[in-house]
């Protein structure tokens, strides 16, 4: 793990800094470049020198973790010993109260009605000059500057404030370099993490690969492969799809004008709309006579567009066109369009499937149940 | 209730009673008198395969009748029309109106051809050229037009040299007349056809007359009619359909330039050529009548290769414009034809005249260069489409390589063929070209295409991603990887990922 | 078989076991030693009545070359015993030194019985004898079953706590170790060689490959032609380079490979695998990323073999009515 270094940081690391390189005070170039040299090689040392230790306690001190005990104990303290009468674990607003100054600068009625300390403190700071310096470099500096006096020192303050301002620079150069330094082992930089499509077993989308397998004949994936790129083609180039309000396709789509330029997305959304959500499975004992009973079975989503695709592949079959990819490619263009028969079988699924719901849930009689 | 009968009183019984009846002329009793069940069962069995008597039973024959297999009706559509599916085959689909419009296109003229700053870039071939590239069958069925809005090619390297070549021929006055001479290879997809296209494309730009022979297997397959020459010339044949053909793409897609020129030359053998008619009506004749087509194209060429009028016809003389020839799979020119001569022996394809004419130009001309007004002779090998045997082709590719960069034929690095191969010296001999006489024609090249550049890849696959296919972030890293799957940066290879799709974006 | 569970038979032997123990060198192939005791009570007479009697078994025949048993030295005798026990329990059967091995390390078993133990996982890594070493350190012919079950009570013994465990324990399972302990130290961190080329091989299906990566501008060559004619399906010049693909390093490093044997998906899978092993040579913090790309794991199937009456591998003939 390299040394995270940031700004916030970094306001505890220049001190540290300052020490080691604020001695030889020669020149503002020498100083900077000396101090760059410094920093540098501190940067790329390896064998954890003292500077780069001294740093890395300042940082670590800033930045890191309290114990765990003392979080345990802070944690501890915030939900048990400050809960309230009712039990419920306190705010610090809720223990320790609002500041009145806060409250004030909501409500112009109570500021008029405050205390005079008040309305004198909020006054003041409107007025814009505050009690207290809110930068310390600027404080250290002007605090520097009676012990010199002369021109020389006029002279060194600027050159303090310039060496300093160079190595807030590093600094901050230092913290972004640190996120770009690369790991241990690694020769370039790397991605952090890998989306499932970088895996090499899964590199297509799972719609693509479900239906160039179930194309798939004899084992000949490259030949399945090679329909299934035509298909794709196919609905690239053949004209957007007039929709069949009667067969709407599901909502959520692209609009049917825009469906050509993403053909993976057109394809999932006709073999999604018309995927059915039950299958029907035959089942003996709930009548008299050993007869079967279609009861209604919910499908997941892998066995809904199954039943889509071997229905459009049945379908296509019976299209007279020259080639295989060409049928199911008019196939799906038909069914994006409503005119398929794919539908009619799918409200037949549905039609018996609500012919028999009464029965789901239920358990099959066995025969001999005394 | 005891029976008084035993079991020894019946015993007697049964058996004189057996030898006492008489032997029954049934079936079943003329089985073997031992053992009756298997004769039983021997009777019971249909008679097989409706022959009657034939009833032997086969050794281990199975004594039950075979189950029947339930034929599957399986309900099938006619197959399509005859001619449909190779219709379809030879379709070519240049746009697709569903690709969105490509902003700032710049198209192939006069300006961008020879502009190096584009290269790299996908610039569209002009929409009034489009009928002529397809009269000359320039566009293939599988180079990936169809998933366009409008037909585009990439300047890369090689097809600004070529432009520059053009430039210079027509306009550069020291160049006039300049010839080369170029035999277009290549690994697979590597954008050989493409070339030629892009050729033919800027020769329509500089108004060049353009003769193109998409496929060169055509004219050997033995698919179009043939005939002996002549009386005299009973071993060269003459190919009047095939012919008459070339004669009628040239017209349709030169026609504004045929129509400028005029007959000014002598044509004793073609009497349909009177002098001042254009050279489009000329050629309008050999294609229409096929018998006279083989002269009426020699006419023609005559005609175009002229570099001054016949005495007597100068009024209707006009300087001819360069020449562009593209021939499209060399390979099958290189060995013998599918043609029959009288003895049934395959007909070399170099005694078809209109081969032996194209392929004669890629030597140097005798007195004057073989295209006098200039011009460039683009012949492209396939890598797919070959005959069986091309080894002699590709040694005298070597050896055409070797001899343009400067190898003498007597040196040992010299390419030869292997010792006991069996080769064609008729190709040695019609791609063995001498440096020329004239200082304008240049020397028969091999150019290989090979990948094209990260640069070019880039611009390439920019275009595809305006075009609406492509939906990720282009950056280097991107390109290079696709370079590398592509093989180097081929450029068929780079279409084929450009329109792939892995992910829906 | 209840002599095999050792505990009654070190008690049974325990009740016989003397402490004088007279040994005498027997001329064996196994150099057992046993030991001629008998119960002290019945010493004094027994000797009186046997001090002239020869056992047969003890005497000296001239005749053989090879004795069966080394001479008793009854001299040194101080009592003659009244018959002849061997010390080993497993003297009788037939393998006494692999008996006499599985006692012991039972007998520390119980006596550790007690003491913490880890999970066999974390255990010290030992490369315990084989079957074939073990037969020849010994000498006997122990059956393959045996042995698997002395190795149970080694490892049993082995899984105690490091930190605790005693040292004739120690001992005993040092025995077990096969000699040089192949797994005592990891094999060295591969390298790349004086020209900066890592080589990693791979193999999938039928195929095998090697690969040699430099670092570089993207060129990949398979049997010195280039990826698209090696591999004319586009998948699987992706799976052949994927390990450089998914760490978007493809533009930074050569790829040189061999691919042999098989069809194209087993070379490309074959070459995927070579290709991250040789790229882990080069950057071994890509170790994650590739393991999640799914590309240095092992695909160890193969073809499953056809078998006699089977019509392929598992396919049965169709059942034929006689």
């Amino acid at each position: 793990m390299p040394p995270l270094l940031n700004l916030f940081a970094a306001r505890t690391a220049v001190p540290a800094l300052r020490v080691s390189a604020a001695a030889p005070r020669v020149s503002l170039s020498a100083a900077a470049s000396k101090s760059h040299s410094a920093l540098s090689q501190r940067r790329w040392n390896s064998s954890g020198s003292d500077g780069k230790k001294e740093s890395e306690e300042a940082q670590r001190a800033a930045t890191s973790m309290p114990h765990v005990s003392e979080e345990a104990a802070e944690v501890s303290r915030i939900m048990d010993k400050e809960k309230r009468c009712d039990g419920v674990p306190s705010t610090p607003e809720l223990q320790q109260g609002t500041m009145v100054s806060e409250i004030l600068s909501r409500d112009k009625e109570a500021a008029k009605h405050a205390p005079k300390v008040f309305q004198d403190q909020i006054k003041k700071a409107q007025s814009g000059s505050r009690s207290f310096s809110t930068s310390a470099r600027r404080g250290q500096l002007e605090e520097q500057k009676p012990s010199g006096g002369d021109a020389n020192a006029d002279a060194s303050d600027a050159a303090q404030a310039a060496m300093v301002q160079s190595m807030i620079a590093q600094v901050t150069e230092q913290a972004h370099a640190a996120q770009h330094e690369l790991a241990p082992g690694l020769k370039f930089p790397a991605p952090e993490t890998l989306p499932r499509t970088e895996n090499y077993r899964s590199r297509y989308e799972p719609l693509l690969e479900q239906f160039t397998k179930m194309m798939m004949r004899d084992g000949k994936l490259g030949i399945a492969e090679k329909n299934m790129n035509f298909i794709l083609d196919h609905l690239r180039s053949s004209p957007p799809p007039n929709l069949n309000p009667r067969r709407p396709l599901l909502p959520g789509g692209p609009p049917a004008p825009q469906l050509p330029l993403n053909p993976v997305k057109y394809l999932t959304l006709i073999i999604d709309s018309v995927a059915p959500i039950i299958k029907n499975k035959p089942m003996k004992g709930f009548t008299g006579g050993g007869a079967s009973v279609p009861i209604p079975v919910p499908l997941a989503e892998r066995q809904r567009r199954r039943a889509a695709i071997k229905w459009i592949l049945d379908a296509s079959d019976k299209r007279r066109d020259t080639k295989f990819a060409q049928r199911v490619a008019n196939e799906l263009v038909a069914v994006a369009e409503g005119r398929s028969g794919v539908w009619d079988r799918r409200d037949l699924v549905y039609k018996v499937g609500i012919q028999g719901r009464a029965l789901v849930g239920a358990k099959p009689r066995t025969r001999s149940r005394i | 209730m005891v029976s008084p009968f035993c079991w020894g009183c019946l015993t007697p019984l049964r058996q004189t009673s057996r030898t006492i009846l008489p032997s029954p002329s049934t079936a079943v009793s003329r089985g073997p008198a031992f053992h009756t069940s298997a004769a039983l069962q021997f009777m019971g069995r249909p008679s097989q395969g409706g022959k009657k008597g034939s009833t032997v039973l086969k050794f281990r024959q199975p004594a039950v009748a075979a189950m029947k297999k339930k034929k599957k009706f399986v309900e099938k559509a006619r197959p399509p029309p005859v001619g449909e599916r190779k219709a379809i085959r030879k379709r070519i689909v240049l746009s697709n109106p569903n690709a969105l419009e490509v902003e700032g296109l710049q198209e192939l003229s006069e300006e961008t051809m020879v502009d190096s700053r584009l290269r790299g870039t996908a610039l569209a071939l002009p929409v009034p050229m489009l009928d002529q590239l397809r009269a000359v069958q320039a566009f293939k069925p599988k180079q990936g037009w169809s998933i366009f809005r409008r037909p585009c090619t990439v300047l890369r390297r090689e097809t600004l040299e070529l432009g520059r070549f053009f430039d210079n021929v027509t306009g550069d006055v020291e160049r006039r007349g300049a010839v080369i001479k170029k035999i277009v290879g290549g690994a697979r997809k590597s954008g050989k056809s493409v070339h030629l296209l892009q050729a033919m494309a800027m020769g329509f730009i500089k108004k060049w007359v353009v003769f193109t022979i998409p496929e060169a297997q055509e004219l050997v397959s033995a698919t179009s009619s043939y005939a002996p020459l002549s009386e005299e010339n009973p071993n060269l044949y003459v190919q009047n359909e095939a012919t008459a053909a070339l004669l009628s793409r040239t017209v349709a897609a030169n026609k504004d330039v045929l129509s400028g020129l005029r007959v000014s030359q002598n044509h004793p053998t073609v009497p349909a050529a009177k002098p001042g008619m254009t050279l489009e009506d000329l050629a309008k004749t050999g294609a229409q009548d096929q018998a006279s087509a083989w002269a009426v194209f020699q006419a023609l060429w005559k005609e175009l290769t002229a570099t001054g009028p016949a005495p007597g016809l100068e009024k209707h003389y006009t300087p001819r414009p360069p020449i562009l020839v593209t021939v499209d799979g060399l390979g099958h020119w290189m060995t013998e034809s599918q043609y029959r001569n009288a003895q049934f022996k395959l007909i070399h394809a170099h005694d078809l005249v209109f081969v032996r004419h194209f392929l004669s130009l890629l030597k140097p001309g005798q007195d004057q260069p073989s295209l006098p007004n200039g011009g460039a002779l683009l012949y492209a090998t396939s890598t797919t489409n070959n005959p069986p045997y091309v080894y002699t082709l590709d040694v005298a590719l070597k050896q055409v390589a070797a001899r343009d960069a400067g190898v003498e034929p007597s040196s040992p690095q010299f390419p030869q063929p292997e010792p006991y191969s069996k080769t064609d010296p008729r190709v040695f001999e019609v791609l063995e070209s001498p440096k020329s006489k004239h200082a304008q024609e240049g020397r028969l090249q091999h150019q290989i295409l090979g990948g094209v550049t990260h640069d070019e890849a880039r611009g390439f696959m920019e275009y595809f991603a305006r075009s609406g296919l492509l939906q990720e972030t282009i950056s280097d890293g991107w390109v290079s990887e696709k370079w590398t799957l592509a093989g180097g940066g081929v450029i068929g290879e780079l279409e084929r990922i450009g329109k792939r799709l892995r992910v829906a974006a | 078989m209840a002599w095999l569970t050792s505990s009654c038979v070190v008690q049974a032997m325990q009740s016989i076991r003397s402490p004088i123990a007279l040994r005498t060198l027997l001329p064996q192939r196994s150099a057992a030693h046993t030991t001629h005791t008998f119960p002290r009570a019945s010493l004094s007479t027994t000797l009186q009545q046997r001090k002239n009697v020869r056992t047969y078994a003890t005497e000296v025949h001239q005749s053989s070359e090879v004795p069966p048993a080394g001479e008793i030295d009854f001299e040194h005798f101080r009592a003659m015993p009244a018959r002849i026990v061997p010390v080993s329990p497993s003297y009788f059967s037939g393998i006494p030194k692999f008996y006499d091995h599985l006692l012991r390390l039972e007998r520390l078993l119980a006596l550790n019985a007690t003491l913490p133990t880890v999970p066999s996982g974390e255990a010290p890594r030992k490369a315990w004898m084989k079957i074939a070493q073990f037969r020849e350190h010994l000498g006997e012919e122990v059956p393959t079953k045996k042995y698997m079950g002395l190795l149970k009570v080694v490892y049993r013994l082995n899984c105690i706590d490091p930190s605790l465990i005693p040292e004739e324990v120690n001992a005993a399972l040092q025995e077990f170790v096969r000699p040089g302990n192949p797994l005592g130290e990891a094999p060295a961190p591969r390298q790349l060689d004086e020209l900066g080329r890592a080589r990693g091989k791979g193999k999938r299906k039928a195929s095998n490959a090697v690969v040699h990566l430099v670092e570089g501008e993207g060129e990949v060559l398979v049997n010195g032609r280039t990826l698209a004619e090696v591999f004319p399906r586009l998948h699987d010049r992706e799976s052949a380079t994927w390990a450089l693909r998914c760490s978007s390093r493809l533009d930074k490093y050569n790829v040189f490979a061999r691919v042999r044997g098989g069809g194209t998906t087993g070379q490309a899978e074959a070459m995927a695998l070579a290709l991250a092993r040789a790229l882990l040579i080069h950057e071994p913090g890509l170790k994650p990323i590739l393991r999640k790309a799914g590309v240095v794991t092992v695909d160890p199937r193969r073809v499953e073999r056809k078998k006699p009456g089977h019509v392929k591998a598992r396919k049965m003939p169709a059942w034929v009515k006689r």
